[in-house]
């Protein structure tokens, strides 16, 4: 028997073949820790390492004007933030900020987005001219639309031309310089900032749908905002979620804006946590009290991120 | 029938095709054409939304200065056409040096970080080692992480170390935030490549390090520049770290220089509005004509995570 024979020799080189497979497999095991230290051991100098510590000064009371003495306080900081009123408003000012800017995003973005997805001419230009306001640097954004809001710039202008000042609206009303007009001016301007983001995120979803679901809804005589409501907005439902969270935490964090356009003021009607946490550090000198601020912020991002991921797990799994 | 055949007849004629059929009635109660023209109205709309705030200030960079002041800055165009604004702006301030020192921090930025994360994202696509799970996810949670946590502790350290007023304290934070970006967008760009390319290397004897520079990187050319065009923008665009690290005039990136025009006790409208021009527009078009880089970008990160 031919066949006989040949076992042995083939099952040699098989187990050969193994012990190379194997140790080339070893090689790119070690392999791939090579190629991740570089990052990782950056990540840690400037992530890690800088949050380690964060948590350590906000333990202490520390002043960025008497560096020498640092005496430990435990959590003293942070119940002092707890009587702090102005760490309560801040919070509720943030949420305020963070969800009423997002909501504008959002809805802007998907308009953009149902736009962009029609068949229609300039498509690549009209994309990029949405673009824009993404690239345009926060700091810069601000000013810009500061100087829309000031009491001679484009708002009161347009409102002076058609006869609307001097009723409702004060004439030269400076928007930026009033308590209750302040913070809709910021979101407004962050709307302008964030929707792009959204409208090009939904737009590559919009691309991805089977377009036979389409095709199915009309065979079946649906309008086309029934099929708006039943094909698209499930196709995109996931990349919704992720959008959102992303844009959330981006303006939760976000502070270019605020600082440029009314640094909190005024009297800390747009202060937000961020905000709160750079004026403690660096206005003020409380580093300690700062930090414990910027943990409490760490700790809340990590909630929203959990709840997110979690809903999005779900809805992953339920597709 | 052949598809040359069905092709050149006009498809509603295609006996037995349903699928191709038009629909009879729009339910939507607008002719097709009709609605064309909402969409583009709605187009122009976003476009002008978009828009206006940069017109507002290219008309008042070219006013003078008298005239941006009291009722006479709601004209909405001027008699007296001016490139005073300019000229002062870069007579008064060191204009060209911010933007000379954002260029710097942000090339830079994009070098470091897409080198680095070239080699971590391609680890995190195609190596299988234990652990690889956590580092993923650990890199795409530094993503998220709050800045302002890691300012504070950074400021200090660099105090101590004397990187405050320096370059190099951006170029160092700048990675706490791009690193873990292109890392992710590149780990997204190598794991599409087609698997048989570095195969057929490895069948060949090659090294794992010949294959990654030898093949993978130069096929992945496109996906290294759309992250460096992405890290460039981040760090162009930063302004939180810049502020708090920078203090000398001569190193201010342009958001910090451009900011700290707006604080001078007198406000010199025209220089603002020309400041912002000059410092947006340029950019914002060239970003508009890569915008095949950014989108890539921007839905890569969110999409496939």
């Amino acid at each position: 028997m031919t066949a006989l024979s040949s076992v042995p020799r083939s099952q040699t080189k098989r187990r050969s073949t193994h012990w190379r497979q194997f140790r080339r497999e070893l090689k790119r095991y070690q392999l791939g820790y090579v190629f991740l230290a570089p990052a990782m051991i950056i990540l840690i100098f400037v992530d890690f390492v800088p949050m380690a510590r964060g948590m350590w000064t906000s333990l202490h009371s520390f002043s960025l004007f008497r560096p020498r003495s640092k005496p430990f306080v435990g959590l003293q900081n942070y119940r002092d933030l707890l009587h702090d009123s102005l760490f309560w408003r801040a919070l509720g000012q943030t949420a305020y900020y963070t969800l009423a800017s997002v909501a504008c995003q959002f809805l802007l973005g998907l308009l953009a987005a149902v736009l962009l997805n029609q068949s229609v001419r300039f498509r690549a230009f009209f994309r990029g001219l949405v673009l824009i306001p993404w690239v345009v640097p926060g700091a810069l954004a601000g000013m810009m639309f500061a100087l829309l809001f000031t009491s001679n710039g484009l708002v009161n202008t347009v409102l002076y031309h058609l006869g609307l000042t001097g009723g409702i609206i004060p004439e030269n009303y400076p928007w930026l310089s009033h308590g209750s007009t302040a913070m809709p001016v910021l979101i407004f301007t962050s709307a302008w900032k964030g929707f792009p983001f959204f409208a090009v995120m939904f737009l590559a979803a919009m691309q991805a749908v089977p377009s036979d679901l389409y095709e199915a809804a009309r065979v079946d005589g649906a309008s086309k905002a029934r099929s708006f409501w039943h094909v698209t907005v499930p196709g995109i439902r996931a990349t919704m979620l992720i959008a959102s969270l992303l844009g959330l935490i981006w303006t939760f964090n976000s502070i270019d804006l605020i600082y440029v356009m009314t640094y909190g003021g005024p009297y800390y009607s747009t202060t937000t946590l961020v905000m709160l946490a750079y004026q403690q550090a660096f206005g003020v000198g409380q580093v300690g009290y700062a930090t414990a601020i910027a943990m409490v912020i760490l700790v809340l991002m990590g909630l929203v991120t959990a709840a997110y991921l979690y809903a999005y797990r779900r809805l992953v799994r339920s597709i | 029938m052949t598809k040359a055949l069905s092709k050149s007849v006009p498809d509603d004629e295609v006996p037995g095709s349903v699928h191709t059929a038009k629909p009879v009635t729009d339910t939507s109660g607008h002719r097709p054409r009709e609605r064309h023209r909402i969409t583009y109205l709605g187009l122009i709309l976003v476009g002008c939304f978009v828009l206006v705030p940069f017109l507002w200030m290219l008309i008042g960079s070219f006013k003078p200065t008298n005239e941006l002041l009291g009722d006479q800055g709601k004209a909405l165009l001027s008699s007296h056409f001016t490139v005073q604004n300019y000229v002062h702006l870069f007579k008064q301030y060191d204009y060209a040096r911010y933007f000379a020192n954002s260029a710097l921090v942000a090339v830079v930025t994009a070098l470091i970080a897409t080198s680095i994360s070239a080699f971590a994202g391609y680890a995190l696509a195609r190596f299988r080692f234990p652990g690889r799970g956590f580092a993923g996810f650990l890199i795409l949670v530094t993503q998220m992480l709050p800045l302002i946590a890691v300012l504070i502790p950074l400021f200090i350290w660099f105090k101590s170390f004397n990187l405050i007023d320096t370059y190099s304290s951006l170029f160092i934070a700048y990675n706490a935030f791009a690193i873990p970006f292109s890392t992710w967008m590149l780990r997204g760009f190598f794991s599409e490549l087609p698997l048989e390319l570095e195969e057929a290397a490895r069948v060949d004897g090659a090294g794992e390090f010949t294959i990654f520079f030898r093949i993978v990187l130069p096929i992945s050319a496109t996906g290294l520049m759309a992250t460096a065009i992405f890290c460039f923008i981040l760090a162009w665009q930063e302004f939180l770290f810049a502020i708090t690290f920078i203090s000398s005039g001569s190193k201010f990136t342009l958001t910090v220089g451009i900011a700290g025009m707006f604080g001078r006790d007198v406000v010199d409208w025209g220089l603002l509005d020309a400041g912002v021009v000059i410092s947006t527009v340029p950019l914002a078009i060239l970003f508009a004509v890569l915008q095949r880089f950014l989108v890539r970008g921007l839905t890569a990160g969110a999409v496939k995570g």
